[in-house]
């Protein structure tokens, strides 16, 4: 059966991102559009066998450092590592648990209202939002395939040795290990032959999907907070229109035409009556003037279907677009506002999760920092783990940073516009919203912390802090 | 907490079991602390009487709060019974029902850990004297224990006031974290009331014919009463019960370093390891209780500005908005109890305490090595 379904929304907008998911093996099976059962029976196994390889492998790693767990620079290096691939397990898992949350808030923005005179602006916005986030994902993905090659070059570089204690002379001892990227405890002897060769091909298959795994949910959440920002950039861009659209329900003002005008490459029957321009044409002192008075001060008298009570000689349709305005603007944020909750509510766990394993990953990299001793394998490689981790951290803490930037900057858009020119209905909903703006929209990681700058500079001072204590102890 | 139910008789009988349980404990107490003053030089004993010493210490100063503050707690109790507190809609009662299963739960789980570690410290008790070998009671006797009559009326006086002690402690901890967990939930029947209000005052002005804006200004009011008497209790909750939380903070850190140094010198499969353990669990499930009921009480409050935001606003009249401007004006600030009024019962809170405690024991562990 093939039914094609229309995406529309964030789905159709993070296509990419999604597929690359499906491809990558998380267990996300929504959105194809061939749904027979054959192929999604394929698809799962498809999952399914990527997900045993790579927990079959990360076990095979902590069996590795659970059995040479003597010696402590050998030991801390595994650990360090475990931490590292221990994300990809925990998001592989929390993707597969809470898919349905991934699909509530993808399905957030699936209905949206519009408004005509606001098209043009909603469109501009959501291009940009779709070139943000293809930006981001291709530079994820650029460095995430950096990092991979980095990882397997340097696997030829320096000593493939294991560290070893030896119990009765407290000596530390190095054993040949095979050349891999990786230290996993293998049941075949992998040191040289067809099976080196069959090893060193499943880690770097490894290493590349498990980095992907982890990688790709991060940039799926950070598409979220992109779309959010533009969408609250939209609302901010059309606060001024919207203030004149309200003031020009009750109060004189020149060039009422303007506000009117839709973008001519869109269809609608909402165009400016003639006779506006013509009297803008014949009374353009008025302009001269810069009064705006209300009632009968300067009032033109218009004929024929005219509004004799609006001021500006709206029509009836140009006073509903006015109208209705408002309503769109407060509808569109009340949308934003459920689509950032539901952001919080689908990945905040996992952010905690992300954040518990990091703190204990970079405090272990603090110590590894203070034996380096040279620019060598060790210390490459030490420095390498170090900025992936921040890089990871520093990703979700800067788009959550302009989340909440942005949502507090409404208000600004609010008072920066002539909301004293507004109609009553106008100021009062300028009031409300600036009472809801004032608390800026966040990201909490499971109610423990914000997702903010804030967060990456206490991280990292608390890094550089163990590191500088550490120093001095030694 | 008065007996307040039945005759006059019965009230003075459980007046003076009362004070005798609280005279009991004190000088229990008291030999824990000349047994602690003898053994000061010595750190396994030492620690071993202290978690248990300040344990005692933080379940007085609740059961004296208890004693001198029953009348406010009653009226705090009995104040649960309002109409303002049980609304008749089927969502306020489905949460309702859930809070109470979700409390009635956590007494029963808590209170029960509590009395099973006790049990298997008698357990352990028994079982080392059986063996043979010689049992020092971790409190000061005066008399050697060594008879077996001696010994048998010891431990059972051990085990009971260490067992009323756990079930004091634990009951009383449920007591106000449930308080607090029921203010969360008014707080949410509250929110979804905004959602929807101007619905339904559309729905009762058509039926009874009333203007729609008086109806629309009376439920306004009426939320925002609602909300007033939520937080006049989570109010009287932190006057009466502050400086108690403030004590089991500042004491829980320090019972975790003790304990923790206490379970590094014992054999895992040893049933003293599966008490410690256990022991250690209580004292961190007591402290994340205050701290995680106060964040969501914290949470939810934050959400109600939300609330009244998202309800359908745009099409009232002025006078109305005008008051949603005033009301989201004075629901803006979350409630933050707080333990002596200075440190906020949040999960932030709770990471302070394992953080400080982690500590506290690295540097008991270097000093003593």
């Amino acid at each position: 059966m093939m039914t094609k379904i229309k995406t529309q929304g964030l789905v159709s907008d993070l296509m990419p991102n999604i597929k690359l998911m499906q491809l990558a093996g998380h267990f996300l099976f929504n959105y194809h559009s061939d749904n027979s059962g054959m192929s999604s029976l394929l698809r799962k196994i498809y999952s399914s066998v990527h997900a045993i390889f790579i927990v079959v492998h990360y076990v095979c790693m902590a069996v590795n450092m659970a059995k040479y767990s003597d010696e402590v620079n050998e030991l801390t290096a595994n650990t360090i590592t475990v931490l590292f691939f221990a994300h990809s397990i925990i998001k592989l898992a929390f993707f597969a648990i809470t898919s349905k949350n991934f699909y509530r808030t993808l399905a957030v923005w699936n209905q949206s209202n519009s408004h005509p005179l606001f098209i043009e602006s909603d469109a501009r916005y959501h291009q940009l939002a779709l070139t943000k986030m293809r930006r981001l994902l291709y530079f994820i993905c650029g460095m995430t395939i950096f990092s991979v090659i980095c990882w397997v070059t340097i696997t030829f570089f320096g000593d493939s040795v294991r560290l070893l204690m030896d119990k009765e002379t407290n000596e530390t001892l190095t054993e040949p290990v095979p050349r891999l990227p990786l230290k996993a405890w293998y049941p075949f002897d992998a040191m040289s032959g067809t099976m080196y060769v069959v090893a060193f091909v499943f880690q770097i298959y490894w290493l590349l999907f498990s980095m992907a795994i982890a990688n790709l949910m991060d940039v799926m959440f950070c598409s979220w907070l992109i779309f959010a920002c533009e969408q609250l950039q939209h609302l901010k861009a059309i606060m001024k229109p919207l203030m004149e659209l309200s003031a020009s329900l009750d109060t004189y003002r020149p060039n009422t035409a303007d506000l009117f005008k839709v973008s001519s490459s869109e269809k609608s029957e909402k165009i400016p009556d003639p006779i506006d321009m013509d009297i803008r044409g014949i009374y353009s002192t008025q302009q001269d003037f810069g009064m705006t008075l209300r009632g009968a001060g300067g009032r033109l008298q218009t004929f024929g279907q005219q509004n004799l009570n609006n001021p500006n000689g709206l029509s009836q349709k140009q006073e509903m677009l006015a109208r209705s305005a408002i309503k769109y603007w407060v509808e569109r944020h009340k949308h934003i506002v459920r689509l950032v909750s539901s952001i919080g509510d689908t990945y905040g766990t996992a952010l905690l999760f992300h954040m518990l394993v990091s703190t204990i990953t970079l405090t272990l990299l603090a110590y590894q920092a203070t034996k380096v001793d040279g620019l060598n394998v060790y210390a490459f490689s030490t420095v390498g783990y170090l900025s992936y981790t921040l890089g990871q951290v520093f990703h979700f803490c800067i788009f959550g940073n302009r989340l909440i930037e942005e949502s507090s900057s409404v208000m600004e858009a609010a008072y920066s516009c002539q909301w004293y020119d507004g109609s009553e209905e106008a100021k009062t909903f300028v009031q409300i919203v600036c009472q809801q703006c004032q608390k800026a929209m966040s990201i909490s990681g499971a109610k423990f912390f914000t997702v903010s700058l804030d967060l990456f500079a206490s991280v990292l001072g608390a890094v550089v802090t163990y590191f500088m204590v550490l120093v001095q102890l030694k | 907490m008065r007996w307040r139910s039945g005759s006059a008789p019965a009230a003075r009988v459980h007046a003076g079991y009362r004070v005798a349980v609280l005279a009991v404990t004190s000088i229990y107490l008291l030999q824990e602390c000349v047994y602690a003053y003898q053994e000061r030089h010595d750190m396994t004993k030492l620690s071993r009487v202290m978690f248990l010493l300040l344990c005692h210490i933080t379940s007085i100063a609740k059961q004296i709060v208890f004693h001198t503050d029953a009348d406010r707690i009653h009226d705090m109790i009995q104040s649960l019974n309002d109409p303002i507190y049980n609304a008749s809609s089927a969502y306020a009662q489905s949460l309702l029902q859930r809070t109470a299963r979700g409390a009635r739960l956590l007494l029963g789980a808590y209170a029960g850990c509590a009395v099973l570690t006790c049990m298997l410290w008698l357990l352990f008790l028994v079982m080392h004297r059986i063996a043979g070998r010689s049992v020092e009671f971790p409190f000061w006797t005066g008399f050697h224990t060594d008879r077996p009559i001696v010994f048998v009326l010891v431990l059972l006086y051990s085990f009971y006031v260490t067992t009323l002690v756990g079930i004091a402690n634990t009951t009383m901890d449920a007591l106000m974290a449930t308080i607090l967990y029921q203010c969360q939930t008014q707080l949410r029947i509250l929110r979804n009331d905004f959602q929807s209000l101007p619905e339904e005052a559309k729905k009762v002005s058509d039926r009874t014919g009333e203007s729609y804006e008086a109806v629309l200004m009376y439920f306004l009011v009426k939320g925002f009463n609602h909300y007033k008497r939520v937080t006049e209790t989570a109010k009287l909750l932190q006057d009466i019960t502050g400086v108690t939380i403030l004590v089991q903070f500042g004491i829980g850190g320090w019972i975790l370093c003790m304990a923790a140094y206490k379970l590094v010198s014992l054999n895992i499969l040893s049933i003293e390891f599966t008490s410690m353990t256990l022991f250690i669990l209580c004292i961190l499930t007591e402290l994340f209780l205050y701290c995680y009921y106060g964040n969501e009480l914290t949470v939810e409050s934050d959400r109600i500005v939300g609330s009244v935001y998202s309800m359908q606003w745009v099409r009232t009249p002025h006078r109305f908005r005008r008051a949603v401007v005033l009301l989201m004006q004075f629901t803006r600030r979350p409630l933050r109890p707080a333990a002596g009024r200075v440190i906020p019962l949040s999960l932030d809170t709770f990471l302070k305490i394992l953080k400080s405690s982690y500590t506290f024991y690295a540097v008991l562990r270097q000093t003593n090595k």
